[in-house]
């Protein structure tokens, strides 16, 4: 499977990439572990969610348990292919896999 | 260091990540991929219920055919049942059919369970050895927690944990 390498300034903030892989992951997420997870408070994550949902990467929907109504998020397709891309992008930059000098010396193609 | 310059707009703005901060933020990716499968962690319960799920599916053909149905739809029921378990116990559900290194187990476990769901419903319809399908689900209950136990420990892998 080929991967591009697709910088993309939506996912790059450090809490909005560690939300991502964990949705690569799973099928569906809580709230409350998405915040355990990335180790970040109700509020920023939220924020974060918001913004990640904006751009159609994340599918967010509310379910009520125990009478309370929880957040639970989803990766869309379109997010798990630019957080592939990023992923990719960054593995290039920090030299965890190899590619040709010729592309590293020009930009890469970024989704913004 | 390596540093690229990343084009994100229309030539408004630019990123400029160094290999260095490529690096942190992968870490931290993996970081939060090794809370993850932490958190995802399986009590033995959970292995067995499975276990006995797939083995009960096997037995079934013990069973006159009416019943085999009505016995299938009780562990239909049992596996959404364990579902909706794994979403309130861990706030999450992950896929056995996810992409990555458990795929292999995966599938390997569905084969075994395919052939030995057969060879339980042929050997008691066709050759009618009606008691055959209970040995072969108490085998398929022990291949089932073998195999929960191992996805559990490549996944544990693949997420950066030590088994």
């Amino acid at each position: 499977m080929s991967v591009s390498l697709a910088f993309d300034p939506v996912i790059h903030p450090p809490a909005r990439l560690q939300i991502m892989a964990v949705l690569a992951t799973v099928q569906d997420a809580e709230f409350a572990m998405l915040r355990k997870t990335a180790d970040i408070s109700d509020s920023v994550l939220s924020k974060h969610l918001s913004a990640l949902a904006e751009a159609g990467y994340v599918k967010l929907r509310k379910a009520a348990q125990d009478g309370r109504q929880r957040t639970w998020a989803s990766i869309t397709r379109t997010g798990r292919a630019a957080f592939r891309g990023h992923v990719a992008a960054l593995q290039a930059l920090a030299g965890v896999v190899e590619i040709a000098t010729e592309e590293v010396s020009e930009p890469l193609p970024v989704r913004a | 260091m390596t540093s690229i310059t990343f084009h994100i707009g229309k030539g408004d703005s630019l990123v400029n990540p160094s290999s260095t901060d490529a690096a942190k933020a992968l870490a931290a990716m993996h970081a939060s991929q090794a809370r993850l499968a932490a958190a995802a962690n399986c009590p033995p319960e959970r292995h067995l219920a499975f276990a006995g799920l797939l083995g009960g599916l096997v037995a079934t053909p013990a069973l006159p055919t009416t019943w085999t149905l009505v016995a299938e739809g009780v562990i239909l029921l049992g596996i959404a049942l364990v579902v909706r378990w794994d979403r309130r116990r861990t706030g999450m559900f992950i896929n056995g059919y996810r992409t990555g290194r458990t795929r292999p187990v995966t599938f390997a476990m569905l084969a075994a369970f395919l052939l030995l769901y057969s060879a339980s419903t042929w050997l008691s319809r066709s050759l009618g050895i009606h008691r055959a399908p209970l040995p072969l689900g108490a085998l398929t209950a022990a291949v089932g927690y073998y195999a929960s136990v191992l996805w559990q420990r490549t996944f544990r892998r693949e997420m950066g944990l030590t088994a």
